[in-house]
């Protein structure tokens, strides 16, 4: 296993002031503590070549938990192992095997081109000139901003800029990757752009990434395998087919009619999501999806229907929901 | 050959480090106008003690006794340059931007020594200031025309550069010092008022500290601060023997020693309280 942790906790203690003025002056004297479990007993393991996303609400422990990995922040408790080491002695053997890139956070110098921090990134990670100059051409190449090197970075655009910071990060071709949100504030456009990079990135390079995102797109399009965690604790490890079938528990019945029908008659089939004629949306148990089907062929004029399962987004809040 | 002379320069100890520093050079020299007006900011305090000095003087014979306005000059445009190039300024940078600001991460996941990458960051900083000294000290020199004494004995300049280098690395390490301070603090300004305030008393800064009343010029010697820059000064100017400033050197040995142990104490307890908020 390249990534393992077991039974990880992060706590904080958050000094808790009391409103007021007299709250002020009772905290000069007396402080009470309050103990935030950002991590609260979690364990895994990641294979090589996997990619995960580890997904949950603000809040739920998702940075917390690549800062362990990537040993940023002491755990209070637990073991971690990232390619054999123990990430918060921060050995350079295991720094230089690993990245962690945060969205729209920067490590580039603002007035130099960002090939300047590449060159800095070099001889911190004591690439060898050759190795350099091939990992920078496949980068660049990848992410097609061979016009942009010579660019002072203040000059560039988020997403330009978010191109210049992964191939910083990678410039010493890591085996793990940890991914804290990389598209976000981006455009579609970009964003679908970044999700193709980082698929052919661990295509290509079978490198292991934990991925933690708020968009749905980029766990669906990326991730063989997620992790959902809140208020630090993982409510699903799985497939995420596997995801879907475990917590939806309703099926969705998309239906185009042919003439009007008042919708209590569309009631009586299932739960009425929307009705704007001629479309409309029935929720329906998962196990009568089938037969609630049959019905609507039967009893209505109906020119097409579809049966789809809830959207990913749906299904996620409902589980955070549950468990509150 | 040229393999050969790449893998020969590639692991040339020294040359790594250097080339980061070029890379460093080359961000800060964006910034040479900041750095122009910080060094202006650093001039504008000795221009002021010196036109109080040669008042001073010129109203009263008895101060002429300890020192010449001769003296004085020299000691205050050396004091410039001694400011730009031997006062770190990293402290602010390491409990705001580093500290708060979360930016410490990037660093910590780096596999280099935070203590050196702070101090590539920080050298160019202190070459152009320097540089910048030098120039406004050769233009006050050809515009009034005061002679200025220095040492001229080789062994003396050499031991003279030994102790500025030594000053450098006390100001850094102190300065690196009171900047993880911050890990421990919520509000970091107070401590930074508080440093404003000693530095400026025990540096020499307001005036040689030979014209503090005993114990304070005693209580001064005492301190770090004065073997940043005003041993320097003087150790330029000539007011100390050979052995005076073997005594200084000796000196400064001790504090970098002590002040580079604690730096690693508070460093290693301190990391442990980072949460890299914000970033």
């Amino acid at each position: 296993m390249v990534i393992s942790l077991s039974h990880l906790k992060k706590y904080y203690q958050v000094h808790q002031k009391e409103p007021g003025f007299m709250g002020s002056v009772r905290s000069l004297f007396h402080r009470t503590y309050q103990t935030v479990k950002a991590v609260d007993d979690i364990s895994f393991e990641i294979d090589e070549g996997e990619l995960v996303g580890f997904i949950g609400p603000n809040g739920a422990g998702k940075t917390t938990t690549l800062k362990c990995l990537s040993g940023l922040l002491y755990p209070t408790s637990g073991l971690v192992s990232v390619l054999g080491f123990t990430p918060f002695e921060r050995k350079n053997a295991y720094l230089k095997q690993i990245a962690l890139v945060m969205g729209q956070k920067n490590q580039l110098w603002w007035d130099l081109p960002a090939q300047e921090t590449f060159l800095l990134n070099k001889e911190i990670y004591e690439i060898e000139d050759g190795e350099y100059k091939k990992t920078l051409h496949d980068l660049v190449e990848l992410l097609d901003v061979e016009s942009l090197l010579k660019v002072q970075v203040r000059k560039l655009s988020l997403g330009e800029r978010m191109k210049m910071e992964l191939i910083a990060a990678l410039i010493h071709s890591p085996k793990v990757l940890f991914l804290d949100e990389p598209t976000i504030g981006l455009d579609v456009v970009m964003q679908k752009n970044m999700r193709d990079f980082i698929k052919q990135y661990n295509e290509l390079k079978k490198s292991t990434i934990l991925l933690t995102s708020h968009y749905m797109e980029d766990v669906k399009q990326l991730a063989q395998r997620v992790i959902i965690i809140d208020h630090g604790k993982i409510l699903y490890d799985g497939k995420l087919e596997s995801l879907v079938k475990k917590f939806a528990k309703h099926k969705v019945l998309s239906i185009v009619l042919d003439e009007y029908v008042t919708p209590d008659k569309l009631e009586a089939v299932g739960e009425l999501v929307s009705y704007d004629f001629p479309k409309a949306v029935i929720r329906v148990p998962r196990s009568a999806s089938n037969v609630a089907a049959a019905q609507l062929l039967q009893k209505f004029p109906v020119d097409d229907l579809n049966i789809e399962e809830p959207d990913i987004e749906d299904i996620i809040r409902d589980v955070f929901t549950q468990k509150k | 050959m040229l393999a050969t002379k790449r893998a020969v320069e590639f692991s040339l100890p020294g040359m790594r480090y250097f080339r980061i520093f070029l890379l460093h050079f080359q961000d800060v020299f964006q910034n040479r106008g900041r750095s122009f007006i910080y060094f202006l900011m650093a001039l504008l305090n000795p221009a002021l003690q010196l036109l109080f000095w040669s008042g001073a003087i010129a109203s009263n014979a008895g101060i002429e006794s300890y020192w010449s306005f001769s003296d004085m000059a020299s000691y205050y445009l050396l004091l410039t340059i001694a400011t730009s190039f031997l006062v770190v300024h990293i402290e602010q940078d390491v409990a705001f931007l580093d500290i708060k600001e979360g930016r410490l991460s990037k660093f910590l996941l780096h596999p280099f020594p935070y203590f050196i990458s702070k101090f590539m960051e920080e050298l160019p900083w202190r070459i152009i200031q320097g540089l910048f000294g030098l120039g406004a000290f050769m233009l006050f020199i050809i515009i009034t025309r005061i002679s200025i004494s220095f040492i001229s004995n080789p062994l003396q300049i050499i031991v003279a550069l030994v102790i500025c280098l030594l000053a450098l690395g006390i100001s850094y390490t102190l300065k690196m010092i009171l900047g993880l301070l911050a890990l421990w603090t919520t509000d970091f300004w107070g401590i930074l008022s508080i440093e404003e305030v000693i530095f400026l008393i025990f540096g020499g800064f307001v005036m040689p500290l030979t014209y503090y009343p005993e114990l304070l010029e005693k209580v001064s010697y005492f301190l770090p601060i004065a073997y940043i820059v005003y041993f320097p000064v003087i150790a330029v100017q000539g007011k100390l023997t050979i052995n005076e400033m073997y005594q200084v050197v000796i000196v400064q040995l001790i504090w970098v020693g002590v002040l580079y142990g604690l730096y690693r104490l508070i460093w290693h307890r301190g990391i442990r309280k980072y949460t890299g908020v914000g970033q």
